[in-house]
C-alpha cells in the first residue's frame, strides 16, 4: 500500500510494541511519521531504525496524556512538517501486574488506567483537531481491545477503559460528520509485546501474533480506499483488503 | 507555523548581482538544488541535466507572462523624488487597460498618503493616491489620471524594469524575460523558468515531455511576511489565464501517468487554483490571491522548479508546502549556501520532485 508523499501520521506509544511496528508500517507505505513516547533511550532506537529505512521520522519525548506535552508534540509535528493526516493513539497502560481483580482495584490504579487509556485519546484528539479542521480532513484510529467487548475475569480495569475508548470513537466520529475528518477503533490481537507479557506474567507468550503482522487495516485506513470509514471497529488481525 | 522557521541569512556575496550571460555564460549551465521530498536526499547539479529528472509523458507547466517596464520614477505633489513599482492592476482581463493599480513606492522612506498627486515624465503622466491596501504590507492603491494613451504605452516611455539594491547596474528590459515570455504584464520576471534556453526546451519537447502554458502576471515580489505565524499573511491579487489547450495538455499528462512539472510558484497558484479536488484542471481566467503554506494538500503539481527564496517570502513558505518537510529544506537550503549557489532572479535554481 501506497500512501501520498506528504501524508504526515503522528502515533503514541510508538518506541515500542504495537506503535513501532505501525511506525515502520507507515514509513513503508511513504508516509512521515512522528513517533513519541516517555522513555528517550527506546524511541531514539526506534528512531534510528527508521532514518536507516530512509523515513522521515520526527521522534519526541512526550507523555500523550499530559497537557502541556501534548501541545509541544503536536507543535513540532506541525511546524516539521505542516500537517496531520494520521493521528494513531496507540499509547496506553495495562495497569497493575499481575492484573487485580475488580473487587481489588484500587481508586488510584484506576483513575491512573482511565488517565492514559481514554483521557490521554481525548486530549491528543482535542489537539490534532484544530488541523485536521483546517485540512479539512484526518483520520484518527483509537487503539482497542476484545477486553473492552466482552467481560473477561481480571480484565475489568483495563477492558473498561478500551470500553470507553470504543465509545468515544462513536461519539467522536458522529460529532465530526461531515468536517472530513473521521475516527475509527482498532482491536489489534493479542500481541506478542511487552505490555502483553505484563499481562501474563511468567506465561509463554511466544504463540501470540507479531505485531508487524497486524498493521494491514491501520494503513490502509490512510489510503484512497478506506477514506469513507468512519465510526468503525476492526479487528486487526481478521483484517482483509476489501 | 511560526515566522522564525523561515529565517536565515543569505551572505551577501551569495547574492546574484548580474544575470549569468554578462559573465559569459549560458542561462542554463545555473546551478540546479535537487530536492527529493521521499527520501529527503539532496542533489547538487546544473539547470539543462533537468533533463534527467523528466520522463516522457510528463508536462512542463510555464508561465509566459512577460516582463514590462514597473518602475515609474516620478515626484509627489510635496517634492519627493520617488519611484512607483506597479503591481497588480485592477482591470477586468489583466491586460492593464484599467487605470486603477496598486503599487508601493521607492524609496522606503518615501512619505505617501492618501489624495497625494504623482507625477511622471514632467507631468505627461499623472496619478493619485486612492488609499492603502489594508492587511498588505507597503501596498497602495492608486488611479492614473485619464490620458490619450494606453498605461502600457506610458510605461515603455518612462518606465524600467524594476531592479533591486543587490544588483548594482542596470540591465534592459530583455535580461528581466524568459525566453519563451510572450504576453506582457508581469511586474517581475517570474525567474523559475529564466534558465530554460530555446534549445533545452526543444530537447525536452524531443523527449516526449509535452509543455503547457499559462498566464500568470505577477506583482511586485519584495512584500515580506511581517504577521508571526506565517498563516496570518495576505497575499495580493495576481491574474491568471489557463486556456483550453493548457488544461488539455496537463490533464491528458496526468491521466496517463505523466507527471505535472510546474516551472515556478506562479504557474503552481494557477494550477491549484484552478484545479478540483481530483487535481483535475479546469481552463479559466481570474484573480487569484491563493496563500500556498505548509500542510496545504497540492492537487495538480507534481513536481516544482523554483527559484532559491529569501526567508520570510511567500515563495519560500510555498516551497517548503510543497516539500512536506522544513527541516529537509533548511538542510538544502544549508547545503546551497556552503556550495555558493547564487539567490534572486539572475541566480541558482531547485528542483523539489
Amino acid at each position: 500500500m501506497r500512501l501520498d508523499t506528504n501524508t504526515v501520521v503522528l502515533i503514541t506509544g510508538s518506541s515500542k510494541g504495537l506503535g513501532r511496528a505501525l511506525a515502520h508500517a507507515y514509513a513503508d507505505a511513504g508516509a512521515r511519521v512522528v513517533i513519541n513516547a516517555r522513555g528517550e533511550a527506546a524511541l531514539e532506537a526506534t528512531r534510528k531504525e527508521l532514518q536507516a529505512k530512509g523515513a522521515q521520522v520526527l521522534a519526541i519525548v512526550a507523555d500523550a496524556t499530559k497537557p502541556t506535552d501534548i501541545e509541544h508534540l503536536i507543535k513540532q509535528a506541525i511546524e516539521r512538517f505542516g500537517r496531520i493526516d494520521v493521528l494513531i493513539n496507540s499509547a496506553g497502560i495495562l495497569g497493575p501486574s499481575p492484573r487485580p481483580n475488580l473487587a481489588d482495584f484500587v481508586a488510584s490504579d484506576l483513575a491512573e488506567l482511565f488517565r492514559a487509556n481514554t483521557i490521554g485519546p481525548i486530549l491528543m484528539t482535542q489537539a490534532v483537531l484544530p488541523h485536521m479542521l483546517r485540512q479539512k480532513s484526518g483520520l484518527i484510529i483509537n487503539v482497542t481491545s476484545d477486553a473492552g467487548q466482552t467481560g473477561y475475569p481480571g480484565w475489568g480495569g483495563y477492558g473498561a477503559t478500551k470500553a470507553a475508548l470504543e465509545l468515544v470513537t462513536e461519539s467522536w466520529s458522529a460529532e465530526l460528520e461531515g468536517t472530513g475528518v473521521r475516527v475509527n477503533a482498532i482491536n489489534p490481537g493479542d500481541l506478542k509485546t511487552e505490555m502483553h507479557q505484563l499481562a501474563f506474567p511468567g506465561e509463554d507468550i511466544s504463540d501470540r501474533l507479531d505485531p508487524f503482522t497486524v498493521t494491514d487495516v491501520f494503513v490502509w485506513l490512510a489510503t484512497p480506499a478506506g477514506a469513507s470509514v468512519t465510526g468503525q471497529r476492526y479487528d486487526a488481525p481478521n483484517f482483509e483488503q476489501p | 507555523m511560526k515566522l522564525d522557521s523561515f529565517n536565515f541569512t543569505v551572505p551577501k556575496e551569495l547574492e546574484a548581482s548580474a544575470p549569468r550571460e554578462a559573465r559569459g555564460e549560458r542561462r542554463d549551465h545555473a546551478r540546479l538544488l535537487v530536492i527529493h521530498r521521499k527520501s529527503g536526499q539532496i542533489e547538487h547539479r546544473r539547470f539543462y541535466e533537468i533533463v534527467d529528472y523528466l520522463r516522457p509523458g510528463d508536462v512542463v507547466v510555464l508561465n509566459i507572462s512577460g516582463t514590462v517596464p514597473a518602475a515609474l520614477p516620478g515626484v509627489t505633489s510635496d517634492g519627493q523624488e520617488i519611484e512607483m513599482r506597479l503591481s497588480s492592476h485592477y482591470s477586468s482581463n489583466g491586460n492593464g487597460s484599467g487605470r486603477i493599480w496598486q503599487a508601493v513606492f521607492k524609496p522606503d522612506s518615501a512619505v505617501i498618503s492618501t489624495r497625494l498627486k504623482l507625477s511622471f515624465g514632467d507631468g505627461a503622466l499623472t496619478a493619485t493616491i486612492r488609499k492603502k491596501r489594508e492587511r498588505i504590507p507597503k501596498l497602495w492603491e492608486i488611479e492614473f489620471d485619464p490620458s490619450d494613451r494606453p498605461i502600457q504605452t506610458w510605461l515603455a516611455q518612462l518606465g524600467r524594469p524594476i531592479k533591486y539594491d543587490y544588483v548594482p547596474d542596470t540591465w534592459g528590459l530583455d535580461f528581466y524575460q524568459t525566453t519563451y515570455a510572450a504576453v506582457p504584464g508581469s511586474s517581475e520576471m517570474p525567474s523559475a523558468g529564466r534558465a530554460f534556453t530555446p534549445e533545452l526546451l526543444q530537447q525536452i519537447e524531443g523527449m516526449g515531455v509535452a509543455l503547457a502554458k499559462i498566464i500568470l502576471h505577477t506583482g511586485v515580489s519584495n512584500i515580506d511576511i511581517e504577521t508571526e505565524q506565517v498563516e496570518q499573511h495576505t497575499m495580493y491579487e495576481e491574474w491568471y489565464q489557463v486556456s483550453p489547450e493548457a488544461a488539455e495538455t496537463i490533464n491528458r499528462a496526468r491521466a496517463t501517468g505523466g507527471r505535472v512539472v510546474a516551472i515556478g510558484t506562479t504557474p503552481t497558484r494557477t494550477l491549484e487554483t484552478v484545479a478540483d479536488e481530483q487535481g483535475i484542471v479546469h481552463p479559466g481566467e481570474g484573480w487569484t490571491s491563493l496563500y500556498i503554506t505548509p500542510g496545504y494538500r497540492f492537487k495538480a503539481i507534481d513536481a516544482l522548479v523554483t527559484g532559491l527564496h529569501e526567508a520570510k517570502t511567500t515563495r519560500l513558505v510555498l516551497a517548503t508546502a510543497f516539500a512536506g518537510d522544513a527541516e529537509v529544506v533548511l538542510k538544502a537550503y544549508n547545503e546551497a549556501i556552503q556550495q555558493g549557489y547564487l539567490w534572486h532572479e539572475f541566480g541558482d535554481l531547485s528542483l523539489i520532485l
